[in-house]
């Protein structure tokens, strides 16, 4: 039992380092610090996303024959921890990570050759029509219909919280094509391109002032039957297969702990007020200590959760324990960095974005600036992608055998 | 990086899961009874087992075993709620004697002839783990000790000296003051005041002996590992058998969730504990301890928690003397505390990081 790379994966992690260090800008690495959301929006992310590409790394994670790089997992581990350590943006998982595999996995080859290499080239951007304003953690009743009508569906209905909407020129959906059957039976999985009549977005402003979701009215909409990814009625099983990839697909613990560090950085020259910096708190310093505890153990459980895959033994559920404590994690340093502003956190600029330009100055630090944004950003994290209660269930279910 | 057993390591977790045999209340009970609240006998035979060997080095006859072969030793032990002071009696002893360079001693202690208690803890200083108040002079040594687990039946007392010194007493030697009590995992501990009691002094370099306070702090983390492991399997099945309502309580979700919790805090807990043991090759020896010092606490704050909901789930049965998971909680809670508590550990991580 070791935590020991072999001589390969130190070489591939200096390629990586050296990468990182020649080709992420500035500009990109300031953005991403500077951006509330949980990912970048597409000024920033496309940059980044398209010199990814022209590396030949931007789908890493893909199978080979469509445009992965065959990496082993501990390989892919070592990229997303570097990515962390240098300030990386983290993008937008709909393409790359959500629809792109579903499309490797279930996709026709015709489907494969259309829609993958675009969302490589970063042509295409996607957004995600699973839930509706009347189904959220109960997806499976979720009411938006298509029909056939010759070689196309019709799809009638309404889509929610649909992040980068009103960036996006295509979605996939989640519709029932059968009503008569069991809820999860009768429910397909549609690609549909945004740019159409049918198609209406409207913004949703969240807490923090942010507009990153919105609700998509699908009235009339038409797509192709060649659209249709799998068969009729095997939505559900994909739309599981891409939760699965949703909560588990990448790892959190080195942007958490990275986070952290940054945090103690931070508490060691603000200052207390009365003596000294505020790190000298012995309040201060356990809360971080704690934290720091729990991301390092996380890091550890997904590395055992790498290993597991890395041996041909399926993720699974272990990816709803990961989302779990990942998603607290996430909102305690969050909720940590506000306390550490003090009357600073609580700044909430409405302008956006908080980079370039056109930024607005900040008061005191300028970390203080985007705190309140994120503390309320991230309050979404334990309710995308299922919420920490929806995970408890599986887990409850899957794991424990309750 | 692998997290897979090794050969030897599949073999000593086997013979412990082996020599420890499903939980017996009955026989714990009559155990404590005893004089001393163990049985030397007993410790013989885990001698026998080579597992205090393991945390000799080599040089000395021991078999020099790695902190991740030691945490697993520890880890299967706190699994089949063992009764045996490994970790205070043997573990702590052989690291102080090995440290002090005393091969002899080594040797009667791998061996099970003798059998040590540790004196370091002091009246007044808490968790504070070097000595202040116990002096030698000349081999004579004078001051007061606490929390000296196992000392009814130990034949020799380790103590620590101020000034980076460790005494070793005959604990039937003059001067020797001792008064016995029981603590909360039902075994004996002792106050100790020693008048000028004759000793042979043993040089304990401070690095020294702070190293072996991080190594036994590790194996504190995973024995309550172990330990909240069987707290956590016994909860599982017993809500899947307890009927109320009409149904397995297990099925309400209100205990879900929190058995989710649980595990979720095992499986961080378990991920430390492997974690730190295979950092202790690339840590330097001064940070080692308080390394050690934070897995201690975060271990401590998840055994805890499991432990308290295992009695609450088990309900009434829960508040009795006769479940493994009372006994599984009440050796925690000496656990937890044992070379400085959460609050202790994590002033002392904190201060590392």
């Amino acid at each position: 039992m070791d935590l020991d790379l072999t001589k390969d994966e130190l070489e591939f992690r200096e390629e990586v380092r050296d990468f990182l260090r020649t080709s992420l800008p500035d500009y990109v690495r300031d953005g991403a610090k500077r951006t509330p959301g949980v990912f970048v929006e597409p000024d920033i992310g496309l940059v980044w996303h398209r010199i990814l590409n022209d590396k030949g790394w931007v789908a890493y994670h893909w199978p080979e024959d469509c445009g992965g790089t065959g990496w082993t997992p501990m390989q892919r581990y070592i990229f997303e921890k570097e990515c962390a350590v240098a300030g990386a943006p983290a993008l937008s998982v709909l393409g790359l990570r959500l629809v792109g595999p579903v499309i490797c996995a279930f996709g026709t080859q015709e489907q494969k050759d259309r829609f993958l290499p675009a969302i490589r080239a970063g042509t295409d951007y996607w957004c995600q029509g699973y839930s509706e304003p009347q189904s959220g953690s109960d997806l499976a009743s979720l009411r938006t219909r298509a029909r056939r009508d010759g070689d196309d569906y019709v799809v009638d209905g309404t889509k929610i919280w649909t992040t980068h909407a009103h960036h996006a020129n295509w979605i996939f959906c989640l519709v029932r094509t059968d009503g008569e059957v069991k809820k999860q039976a009768g429910i397909s999985f549609l690609l549909i391109p945004m740019e159409q009549p049918g198609v209406t977005v409207t913004p949703i402003i969240t807490m923090a002032g942010d507009h990153e979701v919105n609700q998509v009215f699908l009235d009339a909409a038409r797509t192709s039957v060649d659209n249709r990814i799998g068969e009729e009625g095997q939505g559900w099983t994909i739309a599981k297969f891409l939760l699965e990839n949703e909560r588990g697909g990448s790892f959190h613990a080195p942007r958490l702990i990275r986070a952290i560090d940054h945090l103690e950085q931070l508490a060691g020259v603000a200052p207390s007020g009365h003596n000294g910096p505020l790190g000298g708190d012995i309040q201060i310093a356990t809360r971080i200590a704690k934290l720091r505890l729990e991301a390092e153990a996380l890091e550890t459980t997904e590395l055992r959760i790498l290993a597991d895959i890395a041996k041909g033994r399926p993720a699974g559920p272990q990816t709803s324990l990961v989302k779990l404590l990942s998603s607290e994690i996430h909102q305690r340093i969050d909720g940590l960095a506000m306390d550490l502003h003090g009357y600073d956190g609580l700044q909430l600029p409405t302008i956006r974005p908080l980079y370039g330009n056109e930024a607005p100055a900040p008061v005191g630090d300028e970390d203080a600036q985007v705190a309140a944004a994120r503390y309320l950003n991230s309050r979404a994290w334990t309710v995308f992608g299922g919420s920490s209660e929806v995970q408890k269930n599986i887990i409850a279910k899957t794991v424990l055998r309750l | 990086m692998n997290f897979d057993l090794d050969e030897g390591q599949v073999m000593a977790r086997d013979s412990i899961a082996r020599f420890l045999g499903p939980v017996d209340v009955a026989a714990r009970h009559a155990t404590r009874r005893q004089a001393g609240g163990y049985s030397r006998d007993r410790w013989r035979q885990l001698a026998d087992l080579g597992l205090i060997a393991f945390a000799a080095p080599e040089a000395m006859g021991g078999m020099g075993g790695t902190m991740v072969d030691l945490a697993l030793v520890a880890e299967a032990l706190g699994k089949g709620l063992a009764i045996d002071p490994w970790l205070e009696n043997g573990v702590l002893p052989i690291r102080l004697a090995a440290a002090a360079g005393d091969a002899a001693l080594v040797g009667e202690l791998l061996a099970g002839e003798c059998f040590a208690s540790v004196a370091f803890a002091e009246p007044g200083r808490r968790y504070e783990t070097d000595a202040a108040g116990t002096k030698a002079d000349g081999d004579q040594v004078a001051g007061a000790k606490t929390f000296v687990l196992g000392a009814p039946l130990a034949d020799t007392l380790l103590v620590t000296l101020a000034g980076g010194k460790l005494a070793k007493i005959a604990s039937d030697a003059a001067g020797v003051v001792r008064q016995d009590y029981p603590v909360i995992d039902g075994s004996n501990a002792a106050t100790i005041d020693l008048h000028r009691a004759p000793a042979e002094i043993l040089n304990l370099p401070r690095a020294a002996f702070d190293r072996a306070i991080g190594d036994v702090r590790l194996l504190a983390a995973a024995e309550m590992l172990g330990l909240a492991q069987t707290m956590f399997d016994d909860t599982l099945a017993y809500v899947g058998e307890r009927q109320q309502f009409g149904a397995a309580i297990g099925s309400f979700q209100a205990l879900q969730h929190r058995l989710v919790e649980c595990y979720a805090a095992l499986e961080q807990a378990r991920s430390m504990v492997l974690r730190t043991a295979m950092l202790d090759p690339t840590t330097d020896d001064a940070h080692w301890p308080r390394i050690a010092a934070g897995a201690k606490a975060f271990v401590g704050e998840a055994a805890t928690k499991i432990g308290l909901e295992a009695v609450q789930m088990h309900g009434g049965m829960g508040q009795t003397d006769e479940l493994a998971i009372g006994h599984a909680l009440k050796r925690v809670m000496l656990l937890d505390k044992l070379f400085g508590d959460q609050d202790h550990c994590l002033r002392s991580y904190a201060r590392a990081a």
